[in-house]
């Protein structure tokens, strides 16, 4: 008599399936997976075989396909694969030079519109979005009060927990590691588990789940002034990440900056921004002559 | 004998009845005039599974001639009763293509034999055999008049005129001395729901043999002196005339219960009926016979006699007449509302709840009296009570009302808390000044969740302010996905441009509720482009049909861009979701001519999917369209592979009255197997076209 198929635990990810699974995350999210990333894939896939039990990853792939639930296997997958640990007020000299010197030019541009949208695309658990937030509101460029400017910091990721998370904004100790002890007793408070961004500054932001490959969620945000995309690139291919770069170009206004990761840079990806030297920083920035862009789209 | 039936023939004459059963299922494959002889002897098995199979067997068999011929032949059967009375289950499985010899078989047939064969004709919707069912009033055997009109009682089948002209046969026939036949015509008047004279009725109305038959005959006229008979025969010494008149009353109430004519007959004449009222008390306390206490309740309610309260009360806790019950409530009017409350003090939970929301709805009653009695139902500790309560809150409540219903806003119970919330808003909506207090004092713990309800109530009456519209964009990015929910209704209700602008990215919101919300406020709102773009991906069906609909809203023309292709999609729930927002489009008053016809086009172009819930969704929306092509389609669709198609064809033809679609539904029920499909095509043909009641002058009388 032979054995039933194990579900889930001792199965193995096997080179071609591989294969197949990568190719669909790609297509699909732009993640990239490099031959390395084999056994990780099958490390954090399993369990997701066994919750459906099923008895191969090539079920798993045509389960992602063409699943009864395939939408919402999708975020699963998503969240097992995506590396969502970040802290606030991370990479803190970027972010100074953001709050000083390029904020000060955003308002200059925006002046008009008294409109300032900040996208953060990929913002993970929130963690950035709050940390931008707290800088836009203690520059004091911006006043609500009156409602003289309209302030708005949105924070997008693929991931649905993560997007649940960042809404809910309550962070544990070690997401304050970076976080300036004066700044965390003015801009935060003790909330049940944790503590989190006080409620004029947390009503600034908006979380949505999008998926930047994805060009009509993409639209949802509008137009921003700035983007912060920031250690998101490295997770995408060549192709995804033009793609990507290209849809962000299309987002900024025109004269908006582009905040990148570090240890990440347009060479080779895109030739359509300049760049903006900041004091301490190096940003891009969408050129102020490429107003035509924005008349052109349909979603204004 | 060919090798196969001689195969069968052995099998038949095996001992056990299972092998036998088995086997007559084989006759079908047998070729040659064996075929008959095999089932006749099948028909005259001892036992009756087998003479069952055997019948339905018959019109599988080529031959057809043949086979007609022996069952017919079989009628003349004295010995095997069994034989001959399975021979007439056969001949109506075979249906029209029996009718022609069963008729000219009548004339060489004894009375016994000519008996079955009416039974026969009665049995097949075949105008040929109703006009032979009609000549066979006037046969010479009693036996043979009373089953021929007793058969007669079937010919709507056969279509309306077969329907009536058995009628007049029928009128006709009571004029026979002969009781039987009078009680079998009247019997069948009233399942031809025959609407005729009073004065036709009235003689038999007399002869106490009659009475009960032509009291239920009676129950289709509406005319005032057939409505006081009735109230009349509901104190009938006989309790079966008396039950007879309460049914019938009832039905004629509850046929059209705003006939304030009929009504008020009705109520004068049981008014001077008081054995009649006293036996409607008695069924409609009567749990066991539900047909009679239904209708025993509406004769209560038109009754208006508050002493009858505790009755209708005690009816509502009864699942199978509570509907009749919750009528003759509205029957009795606002007068009813304070004997209810009070005889509903005791009962259960859900009676209780059901009296407060009753009570709350009846137009005209003592306003006071019921909020009092709702404000103290909401301190009870049962869910159901106050749930009602809640619910009667919102028609009768004042503006001091509005923090009682804002306190179980936040409750546990989700019911509790959505009813509360419609309640709020209802309540501000009507009191407009007390919400903006309540808003201004709401020191929760969270005002926002409070005040998106509140913003939304108010923003149906008038404009908002921009401090409102800031409170509503906070409450866009709210932990909880309800008050995110809430604060896009109360965005899409204040409309606007700014309104939609903070609306948008509620699109990309992880919570396909609030996604949900935002696709229906963003069409309320107008804002058309973001839309496009949630139906282009078909990943999520519920979320594409909901965009398709609020599309409709926004940009019919740009939803029937949308829809269209996506009516074709192999994907059965894009393409019903499809279906149904065009189907939207067509009911919109809005909808531009152009649009009209393009969306019947692609309606059309989805009855070719493949899959059959498709199918029926697109007929549903077709709906009963005249005219050649629908006609044509719906036609096609009798012939569907699957039964449910079929069936919903049927029906939606039944409601085309014209000649072709009788034809059409009739042909098909001679070739349809499925029991489901003929019984809805039976009841599509046999559907009676409104009208008026028919002169007897009009009727050839």
């Amino acid at each position: 008599m032979s054995r039933a198929p194990p579900f889930g635990d001792g199965i193995t990810l096997k080179p071609d399936e591989f294969r197949l699974l990568r190719d669909l995350f790609s297509a699909r999210t732009g993640l990239h997976f490099g031959p390395e990333s084999r056994f990780s894939l099958e490390r954090r896939l399993r369990e997701r075989l066994t919750v459906l039990k099923l008895s191969s990853f090539a079920q798993y792939h045509h389960y992602l396909r063409f699943g009864t639930s395939a939408a919402a296997e999708w975020d699963e997958a998503i969240d097992l694969l995506t590396t969502n640990e970040t802290y606030l007020f991370r990479e803190e000299r970027q972010l100074r030079a953001f709050q000083q010197e390029a904020l000060p030019l955003l308002r200059d541009v925006a002046r008009t519109r008294r409109r300032l949208a900040i996208w953060s695309a990929g913002c993970s658990t929130g963690e950035e979005v709050y940390s931008i937030a707290v800088l836009v509101h203690a520059s004091g460029l911006f006043p609500r009060e009156q409602r003289e400017w309209d302030v708005s910091v949105y924070g997008s990721d693929i991931s649905r927990r993560c997007v649940a998370a960042a809404r809910r904004g309550v962070y544990g100790e070690s997401s304050f590691r970076a976080t300036p002890a004066e700044m965390r007793a003015q801009y935060f408070e003790k909330s049940h588990g944790g503590s989190r961004v006080i409620a004029p500054v947390r009503e600034l932001c908006h979380f949505g789940q999008v998926n930047l490959l994805d060009e009509d969620k993409t639209r949802l945000v509008g137009f921003a002034d700035a983007i912060f995309c920031r250690n998101v690139l490295i997770y995408f291919d060549a192709r995804a990440r033009k793609t990507v770069i290209e849809t962000l170009y299309e987002r900024l206004n025109p004269g908006g900056v582009l905040l990148l990761g570090h240890s990440e840079s347009l060479l080779n990806v895109s030739t359509a921004f300049e760049l903006l030297h900041l004091r301490d920083d190096l940003v891009y920035r969408k050129p102020l002559s490429s107003v035509g862009a924005r008349e052109s789209d349909p979603s204004l | 004998m060919t090798e196969a039936a001689a195969a069968v023939q052995w099998l038949l004459q095996q001992a056990e009845p299972e092998a036998r059963r088995v086997a007559v299922r084989q006759i079908a494959k047998v070729r040659g005039p064996e075929a008959a002889e095999l089932l006749l002897h099948a028909l005259g098995d001892d036992d009756w599974r087998v003479r069952k199979e055997a019948a339905n067997v018959a019109p599988l068999l080529e031959r057809r001639e043949e086979v007609v011929a022996s069952l017919v032949a079989a009628l003349s059967e004295t010995v095997n009763i069994g034989l001959r009375n399975a021979a007439v289950e056969a001949l109506i499985a075979v249906g029209s293509e029996a009718v022609g010899a069963t008729v000219e078989s009548l004339p060489r047939l004894d009375a016994d034999a000519r008996k079955l064969a009416v039974e026969v004709l009665g049995g097949v919707p075949d105008a040929r055999g109703m006009a032979a069912l009609m000549r066979a009033l006037d046969d010479e055997d009693a036996n043979v008049r009373v089953a021929a009109a007793e058969a007669l009682g079937n010919a709507a089948l056969a279509g309306e005129e077969s329907r009536d002209n058995a009628t007049r046969a029928l009128v006709a026939s009571l004029a026979t001395r002969d009781t039987f036949l009078k009680i079998a015509a009247l019997d069948s008047l009233a399942r031809l729901e025959a609407r005729l004279p009073w004065s036709i009725f009235e003689p038999y109305a007399r002869d106490p043999l009659l009475r009960r038959y032509a009291i239920a005959a009676a129950a289709g006229s509406r005319e005032p002196d057939a409505i006081r008979a009735l109230a009349n025969a509901t104190g009938d010494a006989s309790p079966t005339i008396a039950r007879e008149a309460v049914v019938a009353l009832g039905d004629l109430i509850a046929a059209d219960p705003e006939d304030e004519q009929a009504l008020s007959v009705a109520r004068a004449a049981l008014l001077e009926t008081p054995v009649g009222r006293a036996q409607a008390k008695r069924a409609a306390l009567d749990p066991e016979d539900g047909r009679a206490r239904g209708g025993a309740l509406l004769l209560l309610g038109i009754i208006r006699d508050v002493a009858h309260v505790p009755v209708l009360v005690e009816a509502l806790a009864d699942d199978d007449v509570e509907e009749r019950a919750d009528l003759a409530v509205r029957l009795f009017g606002p007068a009813a509302a304070g004997p209810l409350l009070l005889s509903a003090r005791f009962a259960k939970p859900h009676v209780r709840a059901a009296a407060l929301v009753l009570a709350a709805s009846l137009e005209g009653a003592e306003v006071a009296v019921v909020r009092e009695a709702v404000r103290t139902a909401l301190q009870e500790s049962s869910l159901d009570v106050v749930a009602g309560a809640l619910e009667a809150l919102g028609s009768v409540g004042d503006a001091a009302d509005l923090r009682r219903a804002a306190s179980f806003v936040g409750h546990q119970d989700e019911r509790i808390a959505a009813t509360a919330t419609n309640t709020l808003s209802e309540l501000a909506s009507r009191h407009v000044d007390a919400a903006r207090a309540l808003l201004r004092d709401a020191g929760t713990e969270d005002p926002l969740a409070l005040g998106c309800v509140l913003l939304g109530a108010i923003a149906s009456t008038r404009p908002l302010e921009n401090e409102d519209l800031r409170l509503l964009e906070r409450a866009l990015a709210h932990a909880d996905p309800n008050v995110r929910r809430a604060a896009i209704d109360a965005l899409a209700q204040a409309g606007g441009e700014a309104a939609a602008d903070a609306v948008v990215f509620a699109l990309a919101d992880e919570e396909h509720e609030v996604q949900l919300a935002a696709v229906r406020a963003l069409g309320r709102l107008g804002r058309a482009e973001p839309l496009v773009g949630i139906v282009a991906d078909t990943r999520d069906p519920v979320l594409t049909a909901t965009a398709l609909r609020a599309l409709g809203d926004a940009d019919p023309d740009r939803a029937l861009s949308a829809a269209r292709p996506l009516v074709a999609h192999a994907d059965a729930a894009i393409a019903c979701a499809a279906i149904e927002a065009i189907g939207q489009l067509v009911s919109s008053p809005r909808a531009a001519p152009h649009i009209a016809a393009a969306c019947e086009d692609a309606l059309y172009a989805a009855l070719d999917h493949s899959d059959a819930e498709a199918v029926k969704l697109a007929l549903s929306l077709l709906g009963s369209r005249a005219g050649p092509r629908a006609l044509a389609r719906l036609g096609a669709c009798l012939d569907h592979a699957s039964w449910d198609v079929r069936r919903v064809a049927a029906e939606l033809l039944g409601q085309d009255k014209s000649p072709a679609a009788q034809a059409l539904l009739r042909a098909r029920y001679e070739r349809e197997k499925d029991p489901i499909v003929r019984e809805a095509i039976a009841a599509a043909v046999s559907v009676r076209p409104p009208g008026e009641t028919a002169r007897p002058s009009e009727r050839g009388d």
